[in-house]
């Protein structure tokens, strides 16, 4: 309550000065376009800035790469009709939205690749469209994220309203989940840390993981703006929300893993500590979701 | 609610969301090409003299490495040999982190002698696989 009050004032002096141009005009939508392009980078950026990413944008498997586009876009779509960058009703605005996002996510990921001198001349088609492709997935998440960053409190409250539902609120777990594990996967420390764990650190960081995750979950839990009302008993909110976002994180987890090629020629002990290891970013994306989104 | 149910998307929206439809599939459609239809040879490995110039007391070769086969290779050591008087051959070697498929990278050795194109020999002689 505390932590929101500064923001919400400045969001209402900001509001009753600039009054926004109405849905449905094109001001409207450029002015929506521009908050995609914010979120765009600011999603985008940490993975734009990893090296490992352009090096996959080359020498990823295309198959996977393909699935993980297929994926993408249910999973872009129902992002844009529980948050978007502008509020929807009706899944052609939601269909259309995530294009935008596409559109979007392509071009900021493209510009920065350029500027930063990851594409030249003398490339190959293949890799240059793999560098920007890969991108442009994180890219358009932020983008449609970019409202929960930018919005103003009435549509702030509608989203909200819309992640009350259980559906919901396992959809926003899993993208939290995904905004967190997506930028940590394709690095090669993932796998060092899976390498030098052992059964006990797995053991010891699955319960950790367990523990901070319910510790996101009360804490939004108690601040009323979760599925479950407060004042729901420990364990009934433990099975009902922690342990399915756990899971969810660990199968986000394991397909980015698979996705990004970390898992191949590994023994069943690395693979589980990778997914257990990145598992641990991704659950703390998925409780801290409501926090981040 | 119902107002706003009925609120048109604005042609600007239309225009974006299209170019982000043909981005998408013209994504898809490539990796998908690549996957099923793309060349999965070994890397070929073909090097060049791009330039030689004076640099400090010595001489600078450019050299241009191109992979024409279909997978990319990593660590690729690209060395040159360049016969001196007297018999000699001076060596100089280098390596490229990544040479992708159909792509080109540069680099470069320093050479004491004077190189020639006819008479330097520049090969890759070795490279993992990413």
């Amino acid at each position: 309550m505390v932590r929101r009050g500064p923001k919400t004032l400045m969001s209402r002096r900001a509001s009753a000065t600039h009054k926004p141009a109405p849905r449905g005009t094109s001001r409207h939508f450029l002015r929506a376009l521009a908050r995609a392009f914010a979120g765009a980078i600011v999603f985008g950026l940490p993975l734009l800035m990893t090296m490992e990413m352009w090096w996959l944008g080359f020498h990823a498997d295309r198959g996977r790469m393909a699935l993980l586009f297929i994926l993408s876009l249910p999973l872009l779509v129902g992002l844009s009709h529980y948050s978007g960058f502008e509020p929807t009703f009706g899944w052609v605005d939601d269909v259309v939205d995530t294009f935008v996002a596409c559109a979007v996510g392509f071009v900021s990921s493209g510009v920065i690749l350029l500027l930063f001198g990851l594409i030249e001349p003398g490339m190959a088609a293949s890799e240059v469209i793999g560098k920007i492709g890969l991108q442009t997935l994180p890219a358009s998440i932020g983008a449609l994220l970019a409202t929960g960053q930018f919005a103003s409190p009435e549509e702030r409250e509608a989203d909200q309203k819309r992640f009350r539902k259980y559906q919901g609120e396992l959809f926003l777990m899993m993208v939290g989940a995904i905004f967190l594990a997506l930028s940590m996967a394709p690095t090669d420390e993932m796998m060092l840390i899976a390498y030098m764990m052992t059964p006990t650190h797995v053991l010891g960081l699955i319960f950790l993981s367990l523990v901070v995750m319910h510790a996101f979950v009360h804490a939004v839990e108690s601040s009323g703006k979760a599925y479950v009302p407060s004042g729901t008993p420990f364990w009934s909110v433990f099975l009902r929300i922690t342990i399915p976002g756990y899971v969810i994180a660990l199968l986000i987890s394991a397909l980015i893993l698979w996705a990004f090629e970390r898992t191949d020629s590994c023994g069943p002990a690395t693979l589980m500590g990778s997914v257990i290891v990145l598992g641990f970013p991704a659950a703390i994306g998925a409780g801290a979701s409501r926090l981040i989104i | 609610m119902n107002a706003k149910t009925s609120s048109p998307i604005p042609p600007a929206e239309w225009i974006v969301a299209g170019m982000g439809l043909l981005v998408f599939t013209a994504v898809l459609g490539l990796m998908v090409w690549d996957a099923v239809a793309g060349d999965q040879s070994p890397p070929r490995i073909t090097v060049e003299v791009d330039s030689i110039t004076r640099s400090g007391d010595g001489h600078l070769l450019k050299f241009r490495a191109r992979n024409d086969g279909g997978e990319t290779a990593a660590e690729v050591v690209v060395e040159g040999e360049l016969p001196a008087s007297g018999g000699e051959t001076e060596t100089a070697s280098a390596t490229l982190d990544f040479l992708p498929a159909h792509s080109e990278r540069k680099g470069g050795f320093f050479f004491k002698a004077q190189p020639e194109r006819e008479t330097v020999r520049l090969r890759a002689s070795s490279f993992r696989e990413p």
